[in-house]
């Protein structure tokens, strides 16, 4: 078996020296880059043509942005949004992860729970959940919760007044968003070597404590750059929610046009704080990665010096 | 007395059939080498031994007990989840591909699975961790991580994790096949020592030299079945089936390899 490996390479070096005319401490010639150079001035002349066709723009009054980006009102739903983002990430997670796990359950009916779930979730248009769970008392007016077969009424409540627009939002946000998180949850644990789940069985650890020491940190390198890119996602979407009547960034943004009629000068407050919000998330996701690599890195580069003194 | 046993042990995965009905007893304190062709239903066999892999037909007893079922109404119904994996803890297993943990230094991989378990106070966990580790010659490498370690040294390491939970019995399965060939004997040295120590061993292996010198039984498989078995002089010098004889020609004989 190894004898294939280890046979000499064959030799490929000429057995003459240099050639004529070409010294032997020859190098790399510079090269000149003339594209590159053409096609940096065309991109720079087109940005600042951009940058400064707005900033000289009659129709906009930077005044007017650089005025409303501290309101109380924009601040107020900049913090809306915030929550909303933030809580619909973290049980879209939970909700995300049991569906993983259901899709790689051995139970069939688990399986294909997981497997309607993301259709479902996944093919709607998350517009029209929104839409749909903010008008939930449409079609189901009153929630109530009793004892099965007695007379007995535990919850009985006006459904608007149980799901305010802020709830619908989040379920919308939790339900899209679950179905795309389970599907990177479950490529990340199943990158994991089936492996290791067989050493961690071997050494007598549970399912869920080989999953949660040994699988999961393990999946979570693999998992955090889609993970981030999807709360990206997220976060932008949450203005989608204003069509309920949430009061995020977007529709403060709207309410105090519809005073001023600034429209265009208070969809770039908003814009400029989404700018600022996803920034943030992207520091935080390249902050991640580095934690979650960091011990790799070092050690891909130990093992290299270490091929290269043996 | 037998601490391990297999009865009458039927598996098929999918039309292939590759255990038909083995019966095997393994003696406390007895090293057991089980060889033979890739394919012959050696590492299944062994998987057996601590419920990785379920037999069809047929059922394995560890230390008087079921191997992940129980026997009810006449028939074997499976173990909570939580039970099997309690039952696991008195089983080592080394694999072939060491499956130590990449994201864990080599402290935490011998620590884990014991400070899930054990109430053994920290320091007194720690202390067996670096004796074990110093046991396997590896008492420096304690804070590297997995990867920076040649394969030799990843195996080593997994028997030490192995030995943390003070197994009763310890399954190999081919831990050797995946390393270069100079760093077989630092593996196999460490084996011997532990088999000196009295260890119940199950070897599922290619070296012959380290059959011929450490085994009480040799154990040898072909299409599914237990073809042959005996102390290793008997197997290795006498075969008595041509399929043996066959086998033997092909991987290492006994005698022209260097012993420890």
């Amino acid at each position: 078996m190894s004898d294939a490996t280890r046979r000499p390479a064959p030799e490929t070096v000429p057995a003459s020296g240099a050639t004529a005319g070409i010294p032997r401490d020859v190098s790399l010639a510079r090269q000149p880059h003339i594209g590159r150079w053409i096609t940096a001035i065309v991109i720079i002349a087109i940005v600042v043509w951009i940058v400064y066709s707005a900033a000289v723009n009659p129709n906009i009054s930077w005044e007017v942005v650089g005025h409303y980006l501290l309101n109380t009102n924009i601040l107020e739903g900049l913090l809306v949004t915030l929550e909303l983002a933030v809580i619909a990430q973290v049980l879209a997670l939970i909700v995300g992860l049991v569906i993983a796990f259901f899709r790689l359950s051995n139970n069939p009916v688990l399986q294909a729970f997981s497997v309607a779930y993301l259709w479902l979730f996944r093919s709607t248009p998350i517009l029209v959940l929104i839409l749909i769970a903010g008008n939930i008392a449409l079609f189901i007016p009153r929630i109530t919760i009793g004892v099965p077969f007695t007379d007995v009424v535990l919850i009985d409540a006006n459904t608007n007044s149980v799901i305010p627009a802020f709830v619908a939002a989040v379920i919308a946000l939790v339900l899209h968003d679950s179905a795309y998180d389970s599907e990177i949850i479950r490529s990340g644990i199943q990158s994991v070597d089936t492996g290791q789940q067989e050493a961690a069985s071997a050494l007598g650890l549970t399912w869920w404590q080989s999953q949660r020491k040994i699988v999961l940190p393990q999946a979570l390198r693999v998992m955090v750059p889609p993970l981030a890119n999807q709360f990206v996602t997220l976060l932008k979407s949450t203005a989608l929610v204003s069509v309920i009547g949430v009061t995020d960034l977007l529709t403060e943004a709207q309410n105090i046009s519809a005073n001023n009629l600034r429209t265009i000068e208070l969809l770039l407050v908003a814009t400029v704080w989404f700018l600022v919000v996803t920034s943030l998330a992207s520091v935080g996701q390249r902050y991640l990665e580095r934690r979650l690599g960091r011990g790799n890195a070092q050690q891909r580069r130990k093992t290299v010096v270490r091929a290269e003194q043996a | 007395m037998s601490v391990l046993e297999f009865v009458n042990i039927h598996k098929s995965f999918g039309d292939n059939e590759v255990l038909t009905g083995v019966d095997l007893t393994v003696d406390e304190g007895s090293v057991t080498c089980v060889v033979g062709p890739s394919g012959s239903g050696k590492s299944t066999l062994l998987r057996m031994a601590n419920g990785l892999t379920t037999p069809d037909v047929g059922y394995v007893t560890f230390d008087g007990a079921i191997v992940g079922h129980e026997y009810r109404g006449g028939s074997l119904h499976a173990m909570k989840r939580v039970d099997a994996a309690t039952q696991r803890r008195d089983i080592g297993m080394v694999f072939q591909q060491f499956n130590l943990f990449p994201h864990l230094s080599v402290m935490r991989n011998l620590m884990l699975a014991p400070s899930l378990f054990s109430t053994e106070p920290e320091a007194d966990r720690r202390a067996r961790a670096m004796g074990l580790l110093d046991q396997v010659g590896l008492a420096d490498k304690a804070e590297a991580m997995p990867r920076t370690l040649s394969g030799g040294q990843q195996q080593r390491v997994a028997i030490a994790r192995a030995l943390m939970m003070r197994p009763k019995i310890m399954l190999f399965d081919e831990p050797t096949s995946a390393l270069d060939p100079e760093l077989v004997d630092e593996v196999l040295r460490v084996m011997k020592a532990l088999a000196k120590d009295g260890m119940t061993m199950v070897v599922v292996t290619h070296e012959m030299g380290f059959a011929r010198d450490v085994a009480d039984r040799v154990v040898f498989m072909a299409d599914g079945n237990i073809i042959e078995s005996g102390s290793p002089e008997e197997f290795l010098l006498n075969p008595r089936t041509d399929r043996a004889k066959a086998f033997l020609k092909r991987y290492a004989v006994a005698g022209d390899e260097a012993a420890e």
